[in-house]
Protein backbone atom coordinates (compact mmCIF):
# COMPACT_ATOMS: atom_id res chain seq x y z
CA UNK A 1 0.00 0.00 0.00
CA UNK A 2 1.70 2.92 -1.35
CA UNK A 3 0.46 6.19 -0.74
CA UNK A 4 2.49 8.68 -2.89
CA UNK A 5 4.42 11.46 -1.35
CA UNK A 6 2.66 12.15 1.49
CA UNK A 7 4.62 10.88 5.04
CA UNK A 8 2.43 8.10 6.79
CA UNK A 9 5.25 7.66 10.10
CA UNK A 10 2.06 9.00 11.82
CA UNK A 11 0.27 5.51 11.30
CA UNK A 12 3.62 3.84 11.90
CA UNK A 13 4.13 4.88 15.29
CA UNK A 14 0.43 5.05 16.18
CA UNK A 15 -0.05 1.48 15.24
CA UNK A 16 2.63 0.50 17.14
CA UNK A 17 1.34 2.35 20.03
CA UNK A 18 -2.05 1.01 19.68
CA UNK A 19 -1.04 -2.47 19.86
CA UNK A 20 0.40 -1.49 23.07
CA UNK A 21 -2.12 0.11 25.04
CA UNK A 22 -4.79 -2.73 23.29
CA UNK A 23 -2.30 -5.30 24.83
CA UNK A 24 -2.34 -4.01 27.89
CA UNK A 25 -6.14 -3.56 28.19
CA UNK A 26 -6.25 -7.30 27.63
CA UNK A 27 -3.42 -8.53 29.76
CA UNK A 28 -5.98 -6.67 32.88
CA UNK A 29 -9.45 -7.81 31.07
CA UNK A 30 -7.94 -11.70 31.08
CA UNK A 31 -8.62 -13.61 34.29
CA UNK A 32 -6.40 -16.90 32.95
CA UNK A 33 -2.81 -16.40 33.98
CA UNK A 34 -1.56 -18.22 30.70
CA UNK A 35 -3.40 -16.01 28.57
CA UNK A 36 -1.69 -12.74 30.49
CA UNK A 37 1.35 -14.10 30.27
CA UNK A 38 1.09 -15.00 26.45
CA UNK A 39 -0.46 -11.67 25.55
CA UNK A 40 2.53 -10.10 27.72
CA UNK A 41 5.53 -12.03 26.43
CA UNK A 42 4.02 -11.21 22.44
CA UNK A 43 3.95 -7.53 23.11
CA UNK A 44 7.82 -7.08 22.95
CA UNK A 45 8.37 -9.27 19.71
CA UNK A 46 5.33 -7.58 17.42
CA UNK A 47 6.98 -4.54 18.33
CA UNK A 48 9.76 -5.68 17.41
CA UNK A 49 8.67 -6.55 14.18
CA UNK A 50 6.49 -3.70 13.84
CA UNK A 51 9.60 -1.50 13.58
CA UNK A 52 11.41 -4.14 11.70
CA UNK A 53 8.64 -3.75 9.16
CA UNK A 54 8.71 0.20 9.19
CA UNK A 55 12.80 0.89 8.69
CA UNK A 56 13.35 -2.02 6.20
CA UNK A 57 10.28 -3.25 4.15
CA UNK A 58 7.13 -0.62 4.51
CA UNK A 59 9.28 2.80 5.18
CA UNK A 60 7.69 6.24 6.04
CA UNK A 61 5.76 6.63 2.41
CA UNK A 62 3.91 3.10 2.77
CA UNK A 63 1.28 2.34 5.01
CA UNK A 64 2.07 -0.30 7.23
CA UNK A 65 -0.30 -2.88 6.16
CA UNK A 66 1.84 -5.92 7.36
CA UNK A 67 1.87 -4.94 11.01
CA UNK A 68 -1.58 -4.19 11.10
CA UNK A 69 -2.15 -7.30 9.29
CA UNK A 70 -0.05 -9.08 12.63
CA UNK A 71 -1.74 -6.74 15.64
CA UNK A 72 -5.41 -7.08 13.91
CA UNK A 73 -5.24 -10.99 13.40
CA UNK A 74 -3.81 -10.58 17.61
CA UNK A 75 -6.62 -8.02 18.61
CA UNK A 76 -9.27 -10.78 16.52
CA UNK A 77 -7.95 -13.47 18.78
CA UNK A 78 -7.57 -12.07 21.89
CA UNK A 79 -11.50 -10.14 21.91
CA UNK A 80 -12.57 -14.03 20.73
CA UNK A 81 -10.61 -15.34 24.10
CA UNK A 82 -12.62 -12.60 25.79
CA UNK A 83 -15.89 -13.82 24.50
CA UNK A 84 -14.56 -17.38 25.90
CA UNK A 85 -14.21 -15.63 28.96
CA UNK A 86 -17.45 -14.36 29.73
CA UNK A 87 -19.08 -17.12 28.57
CA UNK A 88 -16.89 -19.36 30.80
CA UNK A 89 -17.26 -17.29 33.69
CA UNK A 90 -21.46 -14.83 33.45
CA UNK A 91 -21.69 -12.10 35.65
CA UNK A 92 -25.55 -11.40 36.94
CA UNK A 93 -25.02 -7.59 35.04
CA UNK A 94 -27.47 -7.52 31.67
CA UNK A 95 -24.81 -8.12 29.00
CA UNK A 96 -25.04 -4.57 27.21
CA UNK A 97 -24.65 -2.87 30.29
CA UNK A 98 -20.96 -4.65 30.78
CA UNK A 99 -18.18 -2.43 29.46
CA UNK A 100 -16.39 -5.41 29.08
CA UNK A 101 -18.70 -6.93 26.23
CA UNK A 102 -18.83 -3.56 23.89
CA UNK A 103 -14.87 -3.49 24.41
CA UNK A 104 -14.46 -7.14 23.18
CA UNK A 105 -17.28 -6.64 20.66
CA UNK A 106 -15.12 -2.93 19.57
CA UNK A 107 -12.34 -5.51 19.13
CA UNK A 108 -13.87 -7.76 16.98
CA UNK A 109 -15.42 -5.52 14.67
CA UNK A 110 -12.32 -3.09 14.38
CA UNK A 111 -10.12 -6.14 13.25
CA UNK A 112 -12.44 -7.32 11.04
CA UNK A 113 -13.25 -4.05 9.08
CA UNK A 114 -9.94 -3.33 8.79
CA UNK A 115 -8.39 -6.32 7.59
CA UNK A 116 -11.08 -6.57 4.75
CA UNK A 117 -10.34 -3.02 4.02
CA UNK A 118 -6.75 -3.36 3.97
CA UNK A 119 -7.83 -6.37 1.46
CA UNK A 120 -10.08 -4.63 -0.65
CA UNK A 121 -7.78 -1.82 -0.56
CA UNK A 122 -4.82 -4.08 -2.20
CA UNK A 123 -7.36 -5.70 -5.07
CA UNK A 124 -8.57 -1.91 -5.61
CA UNK A 125 -4.85 -0.14 -6.09
CA UNK A 126 -3.82 -3.74 -8.39
CA UNK A 127 -6.53 -3.20 -10.76
CA UNK A 128 -6.44 0.42 -10.68
CA UNK A 129 -9.97 1.06 -9.50
CA UNK A 130 -11.38 4.12 -7.66
CA UNK A 131 -10.45 3.94 -3.89
CA UNK A 132 -12.73 6.46 -2.62
CA UNK A 133 -15.65 3.54 -1.23
CA UNK A 134 -12.46 1.81 0.93
CA UNK A 135 -11.25 5.37 2.80
CA UNK A 136 -14.65 5.52 3.90
CA UNK A 137 -14.62 2.14 4.99
CA UNK A 138 -11.42 2.57 6.85
CA UNK A 139 -13.15 5.91 7.98
CA UNK A 140 -16.31 3.86 9.30
CA UNK A 141 -14.58 1.18 10.64
CA UNK A 142 -12.99 3.73 13.01
CA UNK A 143 -16.13 5.22 13.89
CA UNK A 144 -17.54 2.21 14.83
CA UNK A 145 -14.20 1.52 16.58
CA UNK A 146 -14.46 4.55 19.08
CA UNK A 147 -18.12 4.41 19.34
CA UNK A 148 -17.94 1.21 20.57
CA UNK A 149 -14.97 1.90 23.13
CA UNK A 150 -16.86 5.18 24.01
CA UNK A 151 -20.06 2.70 24.84
CA UNK A 152 -17.63 0.64 26.94
CA UNK A 153 -15.91 3.52 28.64
CA UNK A 154 -19.83 4.84 29.54
CA UNK A 155 -21.07 1.81 30.97
CA UNK A 156 -17.80 1.15 33.04
CA UNK A 157 -17.97 4.83 34.70
CA UNK A 158 -21.75 3.56 35.76
CA UNK B 1 -25.75 -7.60 -21.07
CA UNK B 2 -22.14 -9.47 -20.41
CA UNK B 3 -20.27 -8.70 -17.25
CA UNK B 4 -16.91 -8.32 -17.43
CA UNK B 5 -14.51 -10.79 -15.51
CA UNK B 6 -13.74 -7.32 -13.07
CA UNK B 7 -16.60 -6.22 -12.31
CA UNK B 8 -17.42 -10.60 -11.76
CA UNK B 9 -15.04 -10.00 -9.16
CA UNK B 10 -16.27 -7.00 -7.91
CA UNK B 11 -19.59 -8.07 -7.10
CA UNK B 12 -17.86 -11.28 -5.68
CA UNK B 13 -16.37 -8.69 -3.10
CA UNK B 14 -19.45 -7.56 -2.54
CA UNK B 15 -21.30 -10.46 -1.88
CA UNK B 16 -17.89 -11.85 0.88
CA UNK B 17 -17.95 -8.38 2.16
CA UNK B 18 -21.67 -8.77 3.25
CA UNK B 19 -21.30 -12.89 4.07
CA UNK B 20 -17.90 -11.64 6.29
CA UNK B 21 -20.58 -8.78 7.83
CA UNK B 22 -23.04 -11.40 8.12
CA UNK B 23 -21.15 -13.62 10.00
CA UNK B 24 -19.80 -11.10 12.16
CA UNK B 25 -23.40 -9.79 13.28
CA UNK B 26 -24.66 -13.37 13.85
CA UNK B 27 -21.42 -14.02 15.92
CA UNK B 28 -22.62 -11.30 17.80
CA UNK B 29 -26.35 -11.99 18.32
CA UNK B 30 -25.27 -15.97 18.83
CA UNK B 31 -22.79 -15.08 21.65
CA UNK B 32 -25.87 -12.78 23.35
CA UNK B 33 -28.04 -15.90 23.19
CA UNK B 34 -25.36 -17.74 24.92
CA UNK B 35 -24.41 -15.73 27.51
CA UNK B 36 -28.09 -15.18 28.17
CA UNK B 37 -28.63 -18.75 28.24
CA UNK B 38 -25.54 -19.11 30.72
CA UNK B 39 -27.17 -16.36 32.79
CA UNK B 40 -29.92 -18.02 33.60
CA UNK B 41 -28.46 -21.69 34.25
CA UNK B 42 -25.99 -19.75 36.64
CA UNK B 43 -29.39 -18.44 38.41
CA UNK B 44 -30.67 -21.76 38.75
CA UNK B 45 -27.73 -22.70 40.37
CA UNK B 46 -27.51 -20.29 42.17
CA UNK B 47 -31.36 -20.72 43.53
CA UNK B 48 -30.76 -24.36 43.94
CA UNK B 49 -27.74 -23.66 46.25
CA UNK B 50 -29.64 -21.24 48.58
CA UNK B 51 -32.46 -23.77 49.02
CA UNK B 52 -30.39 -26.28 49.49
CA UNK B 53 -28.04 -24.26 52.10
CA UNK B 54 -31.58 -23.37 53.58
CA UNK B 55 -32.54 -27.04 53.95
CA UNK B 56 -29.26 -28.10 55.48
CA UNK B 57 -29.26 -25.22 58.39
CA UNK B 58 -32.82 -26.09 59.05
CA UNK B 59 -31.73 -29.59 59.57
CA UNK B 60 -28.55 -28.40 61.49
CA UNK B 61 -31.30 -26.80 63.93
CA UNK B 62 -32.74 -29.75 64.30
CA UNK B 63 -30.68 -31.52 65.16
CA UNK B 64 -28.80 -29.21 67.73
CA UNK B 65 -32.73 -28.95 68.97
CA UNK B 66 -32.62 -32.86 69.05
CA UNK B 67 -29.31 -33.07 70.49
CA UNK B 68 -30.24 -30.64 73.51
CA UNK B 69 -33.62 -31.94 74.15
CA UNK B 70 -31.63 -35.77 74.60
CA UNK B 71 -29.53 -33.82 76.59
CA UNK B 72 -31.84 -32.19 78.74
CA UNK B 73 -34.04 -35.44 78.79
CA UNK B 74 -30.89 -37.48 80.05
CA UNK B 75 -30.16 -35.11 82.77
CA UNK B 76 -33.47 -35.35 84.53
CA UNK B 77 -33.51 -39.00 84.04
CA UNK B 78 -30.13 -39.88 85.80
CA UNK B 79 -29.44 -36.83 87.79
CA UNK B 80 -32.00 -34.55 88.38
CA UNK B 81 -34.99 -37.23 88.69
CA UNK B 82 -32.42 -39.58 90.58
CA UNK B 83 -32.06 -36.85 93.43
CA UNK B 84 -35.08 -35.44 93.67
CA UNK B 85 -36.00 -39.34 94.80
CA UNK B 86 -33.26 -39.11 97.21
CA UNK B 87 -34.56 -35.89 98.56
CA UNK B 88 -37.81 -37.26 98.62
CA UNK B 89 -37.08 -40.70 100.34
CA UNK B 90 -35.13 -38.60 102.83
CA UNK B 91 -38.46 -36.05 103.71
CA UNK B 92 -40.50 -39.67 103.99
CA UNK B 93 -38.08 -41.00 106.22
CA UNK B 94 -37.92 -38.05 108.48
CA UNK B 95 -41.10 -38.10 110.13
CA UNK B 96 -40.12 -41.16 112.40
CA UNK B 97 -36.70 -39.57 113.32
CA UNK B 98 -36.39 -37.90 116.50
CA UNK B 99 -35.45 -33.83 116.30
CA UNK B 100 -31.75 -34.38 115.74
CA UNK B 101 -31.85 -36.97 113.27
CA UNK B 102 -34.90 -34.56 111.18
CA UNK B 103 -32.36 -31.62 111.54
CA UNK B 104 -29.66 -33.85 109.92
CA UNK B 105 -32.25 -35.40 107.32
CA UNK B 106 -33.67 -31.91 106.07
CA UNK B 107 -29.88 -30.08 105.96
CA UNK B 108 -28.77 -33.23 103.51
CA UNK B 109 -31.77 -32.66 101.66
CA UNK B 110 -31.10 -29.04 101.50
CA UNK B 111 -27.20 -29.72 100.19
CA UNK B 112 -29.00 -32.16 97.57
CA UNK B 113 -31.72 -28.91 96.68
CA UNK B 114 -28.58 -26.78 96.14
CA UNK B 115 -26.78 -29.18 93.92
CA UNK B 116 -30.08 -30.09 92.07
CA UNK B 117 -30.62 -25.86 91.42
CA UNK B 118 -26.68 -25.83 90.31
CA UNK B 119 -27.44 -28.81 87.72
CA UNK B 120 -30.39 -27.45 86.47
CA UNK B 121 -28.70 -24.11 86.06
CA UNK B 122 -25.98 -26.09 84.25
CA UNK B 123 -28.98 -27.76 82.18
CA UNK B 124 -30.37 -24.46 81.38
CA UNK B 125 -26.99 -23.09 79.86
CA UNK B 126 -26.84 -26.00 77.48
CA UNK B 127 -29.71 -25.29 75.30
CA UNK B 128 -27.29 -25.00 72.72
CA UNK B 129 -28.68 -22.52 70.08
CA UNK B 130 -30.02 -19.91 72.34
CA UNK B 131 -26.72 -19.79 73.81
CA UNK B 132 -24.82 -20.09 70.74
CA UNK B 133 -26.87 -17.00 69.21
CA UNK B 134 -26.60 -15.01 72.78
CA UNK B 135 -22.86 -15.58 73.50
CA UNK B 136 -21.04 -16.79 70.44
CA UNK B 137 -19.21 -19.96 69.18
CA UNK B 138 -16.36 -19.56 71.64
CA UNK B 139 -18.04 -19.40 74.74
CA UNK B 140 -20.57 -22.15 73.89
CA UNK B 141 -18.14 -24.74 72.98
CA UNK B 142 -15.79 -23.82 76.17
CA UNK B 143 -19.37 -24.50 77.64
CA UNK B 144 -19.43 -28.18 76.38
CA UNK B 145 -15.85 -28.59 77.00
CA UNK B 146 -16.52 -28.04 80.25
CA UNK B 147 -19.14 -30.38 80.61
CA UNK B 148 -16.88 -32.69 78.90
CA UNK B 149 -14.40 -32.68 81.39
CA UNK B 150 -16.53 -32.69 84.27
CA UNK B 151 -17.20 -36.35 83.08
CA UNK B 152 -13.70 -36.74 84.15
CA UNK B 153 -13.50 -39.52 81.17
CA UNK B 154 -11.42 -36.72 78.98
CA UNK B 155 -8.41 -34.48 79.71
CA UNK B 156 -9.18 -31.44 77.30
CA UNK B 157 -6.93 -28.68 76.64
CA UNK B 158 -9.04 -25.65 75.00
CA UNK B 159 -7.23 -22.86 73.68
CA UNK B 160 -8.38 -19.66 72.01
CA UNK B 161 -6.14 -18.16 69.93
CA UNK B 162 -5.59 -14.19 67.86
CA UNK B 163 -7.75 -11.26 67.95
CA UNK B 164 -11.82 -12.68 68.14
CA UNK B 165 -14.46 -11.69 65.65
CA UNK B 166 -17.82 -12.56 64.87
CA UNK B 167 -18.69 -14.63 62.48
CA UNK B 168 -22.27 -14.84 60.46
CA UNK B 169 -24.35 -16.61 63.66
CA UNK B 170 -25.19 -18.96 60.82
CA UNK B 171 -21.96 -19.73 60.27
CA UNK B 172 -21.26 -20.37 64.14
CA UNK B 173 -23.83 -22.58 64.37
CA UNK B 174 -22.88 -24.84 61.11
CA UNK B 175 -19.48 -24.65 62.71
CA UNK B 176 -20.67 -25.36 66.09
CA UNK B 177 -22.12 -28.19 64.83
CA UNK B 178 -19.27 -29.37 62.92
CA UNK B 179 -17.34 -29.37 66.56
CA UNK B 180 -20.40 -31.68 68.04
CA UNK B 181 -20.27 -34.05 65.18
CA UNK B 182 -16.51 -34.41 65.62
CA UNK B 183 -16.82 -34.86 69.51
CA UNK B 184 -20.02 -37.04 68.85
CA UNK B 185 -17.29 -39.16 66.71
CA UNK B 186 -14.83 -38.72 69.28
CA UNK B 187 -17.00 -40.48 71.93
CA UNK B 188 -18.35 -43.23 70.02
CA UNK B 189 -15.12 -44.34 68.44
CA UNK B 190 -11.51 -42.72 69.36
CA UNK B 191 -11.37 -43.99 72.58
CA UNK B 192 -9.15 -41.33 73.46
CA UNK B 193 -7.94 -39.79 76.72
CA UNK B 194 -6.96 -36.49 75.81
CA UNK B 195 -8.11 -34.22 73.64
CA UNK B 196 -6.96 -30.94 72.25
CA UNK B 197 -9.77 -27.79 70.72
CA UNK B 198 -8.66 -24.72 69.43
CA UNK B 199 -10.00 -21.45 67.73
CA UNK B 200 -7.88 -19.87 66.01
CA UNK B 201 -8.64 -16.20 64.87
CA UNK B 202 -6.30 -14.93 62.03
CA UNK B 203 -7.23 -11.65 60.33
CA UNK B 204 -7.31 -13.72 57.12
CA UNK B 205 -8.50 -16.85 58.24
CA UNK B 206 -10.51 -18.46 60.94
CA UNK B 207 -9.28 -22.28 61.87
CA UNK B 208 -11.22 -24.99 64.36
CA UNK B 209 -9.16 -28.25 65.25
CA UNK B 210 -10.32 -30.64 67.16
CA UNK B 211 -7.55 -33.01 68.08
CA UNK B 212 -7.97 -36.55 69.95
CA UNK B 213 -4.96 -39.21 70.75
CA UNK B 214 -7.11 -41.81 70.13
CA UNK B 215 -7.26 -44.88 68.26
CA UNK B 216 -7.34 -43.08 64.54
CA UNK B 217 -8.25 -44.61 61.02
CA UNK B 218 -6.95 -44.57 57.69
CA UNK B 219 -8.33 -40.90 56.71
CA UNK B 220 -7.20 -41.04 53.37
CA UNK B 221 -9.09 -44.23 53.01
CA UNK B 222 -12.30 -43.33 54.80
CA UNK B 223 -12.54 -40.12 52.69
CA UNK B 224 -12.00 -41.46 49.21
CA UNK B 225 -14.71 -44.30 49.84
CA UNK B 226 -16.94 -41.41 51.46
CA UNK B 227 -17.25 -43.72 54.38
CA UNK B 228 -18.12 -42.21 58.01
CA UNK B 229 -21.47 -40.61 57.60
CA UNK B 230 -19.47 -37.82 60.72
CA UNK B 231 -16.93 -37.44 58.00
CA UNK B 232 -19.18 -37.11 55.68
CA UNK B 233 -21.21 -34.63 57.62
CA UNK B 234 -18.50 -32.11 58.64
CA UNK B 235 -17.14 -32.37 55.11
CA UNK B 236 -20.78 -31.40 53.67
CA UNK B 237 -21.35 -28.61 56.27
CA UNK B 238 -17.99 -27.23 55.95
CA UNK B 239 -18.52 -26.72 52.23
CA UNK B 240 -21.97 -25.20 52.92
CA UNK B 241 -20.42 -22.53 54.85
CA UNK B 242 -17.31 -22.32 52.31
CA UNK B 243 -14.72 -23.48 54.74
CA UNK B 244 -12.52 -25.83 54.10
CA UNK B 245 -11.78 -29.87 56.22
CA UNK B 246 -8.30 -31.72 56.61
CA UNK B 247 -7.93 -34.73 58.00
CA UNK B 248 -5.01 -35.83 59.17
CA UNK B 249 -5.18 -39.45 61.13
CA UNK B 250 -3.38 -43.16 60.17
CA UNK B 251 -4.50 -45.77 62.92
CA UNK B 252 -2.94 -45.59 66.62
CA UNK B 253 -2.06 -42.11 66.30
CA UNK B 254 -5.26 -40.15 66.33
CA UNK B 255 -7.02 -38.02 64.78
CA UNK B 256 -7.25 -33.98 63.68
CA UNK B 257 -9.69 -32.47 61.89
CA UNK B 258 -9.98 -28.63 60.83
CA UNK B 259 -11.79 -26.73 59.61
CA UNK B 260 -10.59 -23.50 57.89
CA UNK B 261 -12.42 -20.42 56.95
CA UNK B 262 -11.84 -17.01 55.04
CA UNK B 263 -13.92 -14.91 57.83
CA UNK B 264 -14.25 -12.17 54.97
CA UNK B 265 -15.73 -14.01 52.13
CA UNK B 266 -17.41 -17.02 54.38
CA UNK B 267 -20.73 -18.55 52.89
CA UNK B 268 -21.46 -19.66 49.53
CA UNK B 269 -25.19 -18.18 50.13
CA UNK B 270 -25.40 -14.43 50.73
CA UNK B 271 -28.65 -13.40 51.78
CA UNK B 272 -29.35 -11.46 54.86
CA UNK B 273 -31.78 -13.74 56.32
CA UNK B 274 -30.75 -13.96 60.25
CA UNK B 275 -31.37 -16.77 62.59
CA UNK B 276 -34.44 -16.36 64.44
CA UNK B 277 -33.38 -16.71 68.13
CA UNK B 278 -35.43 -19.22 70.19
CA UNK B 279 -34.52 -22.09 72.15
CA UNK B 280 -33.30 -24.75 72.01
Amino acid sequence: MYLGDKTLINYHIFFILQYVLATLFFYYSFSRLEIKIFSLVLLIPVCIAGVINSVYFQKAHTYPSNFALISHSLFLLYSLLLYIQMINSPIKLNLFKQSIFWSATAFLVFPVLMLSSIGLYNYFERHKLDETYIYMLFYIANYIFYILLGAALWFDRK
Amino acid sequence: MRRSPEQAEIYLLFFLGIFVFSCLVGFIIYFIFVYRNKQLKNDREKDQMVAQYHQELLKTRIEIQEQTLKHISDEIHDNIGQVLSFIKLNLSQAKNLDSGQKQEKIDESRELISHVIVDLRNLSHSLSFEHIVKHGLPETIKNDVQTLQNTGAYDIDFIISGQHYSLDQRIELVLYRIFQEAINNIIKHSKAKHLKISLQYFPEMFNLTVEDDGLGFNAGEILKNCEGNGLKNIRNRASLIGASMDVNSSPNEGCQITISLNPSGNSQVNDNEAIPSGSG
